[in-house]
């Protein structure tokens, strides 16, 4: 990570509140750093705040996050990857086994229940729900691809859903996408996240939208003290029951 | 199923005049390969793909594999304007691949090259030239082109891959159909003049222009469409 990509680390981290409530953040990034604020997030959840969490992988096989993870020296030991595309990608890339969601992201509306346990969509899912703090879905726009638009907000609105009701200790949800590729389905996750934050460029925020009012970055700025509530490096490995 | 097209992300190429040609640029992410004979512009091409993402503030990853040593050739592209060497060595990070290719296999290479795109997280990559790569290799040409372009997209980079031709031959037809585009850079003998033209053989999800365009290469611009000035 450049000197940047650790300004934005910082930025994020106050950004992202620690309230413990299930919330969900939605961050407007130019396509090509999409990669990027990825990293940029695994850094303040795993490293800054100390969470766990889940990372599912649409856009490109979860192994690709993981080396990147791996060479920037970001421990894995608190993350789940649920990979949608692998089984669709001809892609021989050697690396950690994650959970398959085999359904592939052709019939995402089924991933909700999947990760609840409540349907089919692959091997039984093995992450306790409830230990989960964070989520990041990596990218939700790629979705567009193979489902409809209509699909789409169902999902999101499903899966919102189900978290609200079901995780004792709050879920935070974050998505990084292209306001200007995809304005349309921006605006409706907008309408469902606490902060809209927007990215500029240069990897550094621009504005702050909570809850559609308008924030200078300037004027927004509470620093975060406390840290997740489930405790951290228990040494689980891949492929076993995790959380 | 009521499905609207969706809007293709594309990084402008930086060639003056090519992206009226493909829509607005190249897809994001996608392996392009530009193929052309000796003095067709190739490298130049490519040079001046990564330096116009260098301007926006883009990370850039330059890999030469057998034709021409990163030394030699960054000598001859100080001759053109938009090479600003402020960029080396942070937006735009060469790499050399020649030691490499006399030994290895085509894993790994494509391990070094991961390992490599990790650590740059570009958003630009250029591997010149591609072709040789296929007369070191004692692998399959053809399954080390799928995967190498595979992974060079799931990186969520665009690549241009420049590819030598033979005499006789139109494009590096292996490599041609890994690929998401292919560029041709022609050199014509016409009377007593060698002029220079471009032609989009395939873009992948792209309604591009056909036929050839003339091009010129200047020290300003690198390789310019000179259709689109008219």
């Amino acid at each position: 990570m450049n000197e940047k990509d650790l300004q934005l680390v910082h930025s994020v981290s106050t950004v992202l509140e620690s309230d413990g409530a299930t919330s969900t953040y939605l961050f407007n990034a130019k396509f090509t750093n999409l990669v990027r604020v990825n990293l940029v997030l695994l850094k303040v959840f795993l490293e800054e705040k100390r969470r766990k969490g889940l990372m599912i992988t649409i856009d490109r096989p979860h192994q690709y996050l993981s080396h990147l993870m791996q060479l920037h020296a970001l421990d894995q030991t608190n993350l789940v990857f649920i990979d949608t595309i692998s089984g669709h990608a001809s892609d021989t890339k050697g690396g950690a086994v994650a959970p398959e969601f085999q359904n592939g992201p052709f019939q995402i509306e089924t991933l909700p229940d999947f990760l609840y346990g409540h349907g089919n969509g692959g091997s039984r899912f093995i992450v306790d729900m409830g230990k989960v703090e964070f989520v990041i879905i990596d990218n939700v726009s790629t979705l567009l691809t193979y489902n409809t638009m209509e699909s789409v907000k169902r999902f999101l609105q499903k899966y919102l859903d189900i978290i609200g009701k079901t995780s004792p200790n709050g879920i935070q949800t974050v998505l990084v996408m292209d306001r200007d590729l995809h304005p349309d389905l921006f605006q409706f996750i907008a309408a469902l996240s606490k902060k809209a934050i927007d990215l500029g460029p240069d990897m550094t925020i621009e504005r702050v939208n909570v809850s559609g009012v308008q924030v200078p970055e300037s004027q927004h700025s509470s620093p975060q003290t406390s840290v997740g509530t489930i405790g951290v490096n228990q040494g689980i490995p891949r492929n076993k029951e995790v959380m | 199923m009521n499905m609207a097209r969706q809007k293709f992300p594309r990084i402008a190429s930086g060639i003056p005049g090519l992206d009226e040609m493909i829509e607005g640029g190249f897809p994001f992410p996608s392996v392009i390969l530009v193929a052309g004979s000796a003095g067709s512009g190739k490298t130049t091409f490519a040079q001046k793909f990564l330096f116009s993402g260098a301007e926006k503030g883009e990370q850039c990853l330059f890999f030469s594999t057998l034709s021409e040593p990163a030394q030699w050739m960054l000598r001859y592209a100080a001759q053109f304007d938009f090479v600003k060497p402020e960029f080396y060595g942070k937006e735009v990070i060469y790499c050399d691949l020649g030691n490499l290719l006399r030994k290895c296999t085509g894993e790994q290479l494509l391990d070094y090259i991961d390992q490599k795109v990790a650590e740059v997280m570009p958003q630009r990559i250029v591997i010149d030239p591609i072709t040789v790569v296929g007369n070191m290799l004692k692998d399959d040409y053809r399954v080390f082109a799928f995967d190498l372009t595979t992974r060079l997209k799931n990186w969520q980079a665009t690549t241009l891959l420049t590819g030598e031709v033979h005499p006789g031959e139109m494009y590096p037809a292996e490599m041609s159909y890994a690929v998401d585009g292919v560029i041709l850079l022609m050199l014509s003998d016409e009377g007593d003049a060698r002029r220079k033209y471009i032609e989009v053989l395939k873009m992948r999800g792209t309604n591009h222009l056909t036929g050839k365009q003339s091009v010129d290469i200047t020290s300003k611009d690198g390789v310019i469409v000179l259709k689109a000035r008219f």
